[in-house]
């Protein structure tokens, strides 16, 4: 029952059954357990958390010049440089990075320059910050938690490899190429798995902040443009910039077009039932008798 | 302490979120959920963790000689075990009869067979969901045929007999006041009062067929009429326990500022209400 003598095949199938349970630990480590401290409240006081928790530093800045363009604080020349409205425009802000974009933009930048603006990317890494304190981005230690276990995933995986390895050359068999393919293979799968962006928390924040907003959502075509309320924000900030309707807001595709593989935004959540005989969907419960 | 909230409606996701501070409690409903996923019944407790929740049931049919079916009640009990809410609520209504569903929340008829019924199903799913839940009036813009009793005693039967509290929709009351030429407030004092620990509010709008009287429908569209405040005030003047009063709009949504006026002034009839209570102490 010598697992390193079997022939070929068998061992290769052996060596997946091993790499699937190394890979499924190291996911199962890195995912960690969710925390229920952190409220959505929190989350949603501020949509740029959700946007840097859901994206990255630029898709921060993306919903920033979303929002100021939104509201009129900035605007799209011809010449295709987006440039500051007003001179007291900082005033009417609050958040730092909607200060940052507006000071970017006194002298006209152009919008993909904004996403690659290192001042502005830096204000933006500051959400990164936040997130990492409340647990829904993993901070230095857990990356380096992760990290540990990874290195103990690649060394079992090549280790097991390696030993069949020597024994097949000793044996002077020279035919390597399947498990050595295996063998990157389930490395770089357990890489994957251990370099998760959202700690369980993080993830679980963000499901549930689409969950949430799914109706609305489904009625953003309602939405009125001009800032005048923070849903289209919000929206932006959940689903992404490209999640908006086009005809209320149109400059979305002439600030940042879609990009080809995305098919709608990060709307892909199944809805929830709207059930029978509810009255949550609209209409109210009237006829013959009502709640 | 009294409280006031909102119903939680998706469309409104963002600006109850941002309004959170104006709202002391959210009511869901149930069915919107029940046949969700886990993962996704799952995020009402993260809802529950801004606020306490409330679990609005639509579609049971409670009060019906025809039992509630147990995947219904399974359903809700699952939900209630996933989104944790403090309570759960639903209507002394029918919602289906001889295998078809009704599509409204109707009014059985008013007599022993109805109670029997509800008080029957009402066991059923406290043993299944595990708690009793608040049982509410619902709007008729007719009065049930074939009752022998009025709304009042039918109701404080069900209520005092299944020993539920009571979920107390102002607008509901009103509105079948005034569909039936009877004063609001008598018929308010028909009502288990002391049973009372709920209060729904909303609004509707006046049908006026040609060649009939017309009819207040409660359609959740509307903002809550003057009258439904004083009814407010009326009601907590009269009764010692706590209120926990929910604003119910299912569509045609205002502004969030418009609604939170409507809970500003639902404070302020039950503040004046208890004002008048200790007065007259």
């Amino acid at each position: 029952m010598n697992p390193f003598a079997w022939s070929g095949g068998k061992f290769l199938l052996f060596y997946a059954v091993v790499a699937v349970a190394v890979i499924a630990f190291v996911a199962w480590r890195a995912r960690g357990r969710s925390d229920s401290r952190v409220n959505v409240t929190f989350m949603t006081s501020d949509p740029y958390r959700i946007a840097y928790l859901r994206g990255d530093s630029a898709e921060v800045i993306r919903v920033s010049v979303f929002n100021l363009v939104d509201r009129g604080l900035i605007e799209l020349r011809e010449d295709g440089l987006l440039v500051t409205v007003r001179k007291d425009a900082e005033s009417l802000v609050r958040r730092a990075i909607d200060r940052a974009v507006l000071a970017a933009c006194f002298a006209g930048t152009a919008p993909e320059a904004l996403v690659a603006n290192e001042a502005l990317l830096r204000e933006a890494r500051a959400y990164g910050r936040d997130l990492e304190r409340e647990g829904l981005l993993p901070d230095a230690p857990t990356r380096r938690s992760r990290l540990a276990w990874l290195v103990g995933a690649l060394a079992v995986l090549v280790g097991v490899a390696g030993v069949k390895a020597v024994v097949a050359l000793a044996q002077g068999r020279t035919n390597l190429v399947f498990l050595a393919i295996l063998t990157v293979i389930a490395c770089l799968f357990a890489a994957r798995a251990s370099f998760r962006r959202l700690t369980a928390t993080g993830k679980d924040m963000l499901d549930d902040l689409k969950v949430l907003t799914m109706r609305l959502l489904g009625r953003a075509g309602t939405l009125k443009p001009g800032g005048a309320s923070n849903e289209a924000l919000l929206l932006a900030a959940t689903y992404g910039i490209w999640a908006l309707p086009a005809g209320a807001f149109p400059f979305v595709e002439t600030l940042y077009p879609r990009p080809r593989s995305d098919g709608g935004g990060d709307s892909g959540s199944s809805g929830s039932d709207s059930g029978d005989s509810s009255c949550g969907g609209g209409g109210g419960c009237g006829g013959c008798g009502s709640d | 302490m009294d409280r006031v909230g909102l119903g939680w409606r998706g469309e409104l996701a963002a600006s109850i979120l941002e309004r959170l501070d104006a709202i002391d409690v959210l009511e869901v409903i149930a069915e919107d959920w029940t046949r969700a996923p886990a993962r996704e019944q799952r995020s009402l407790r993260a809802l529950g963790r801004e606020r306490p929740l409330l679990l609005h049931g639509v579609a049971l049919g409670l009060a019906s000689r025809h039992a509630v079916e147990d995947k219904r009640l399974a359903a809700l009990a699952r939900l209630f075990e996933t989104a944790a809410p403090e309570s759960w609520s639903e209507h002394l209504a029918f919602v289906r009869a001889g295998g078809h569903e009704i599509g409204h929340l109707a009014a059985p008829p008013r007599g022993p067979a109805s109670i029997e019924g509800a008080l029957r199903n009402l066991e059923r799913a406290r043993r299944i969901v595990g708690t009793t839940p608040a049982l509410e009036n619902i709007a008729t813009l007719v009065a049930p045929p074939a009752s022998p009793m009025d709304e009042g005693a039918w109701t404080r039967r069900i209520v005092e007999g299944a020993g539920a509290p009571m979920l107390l929709d102002l607008h509901n009351l009103y509105a079948n006041a005034l569909n039936a030429g009877i004063e609001p407030v008598a018929l308010l004092d028909t009502m288990p009062l002391a049973s009372v620990r709920l209060v729904h509010l909303s609004g509707g709008r006046w049908l006026r067929p040609p060649g009939l009287a017309p009819r207040l429908l409660d359609d959740h569209l509307h903002d809550v009429p003057d009258p439904v405040y004083t009814l407010l005030e009326t009601l907590a003047a009269r009764v010692p326990q706590p209120l926990t009063v929910i604003l119910e709009r299912d569509g045609e949504f205002p502004a969030m500022a418009h609604l939170v006026s409507q809970l500003v002034r639902a404070r302020e009839a039950l503040a004046s209400g208890r004002r008048l209570a200790r007065r007259a102490a």
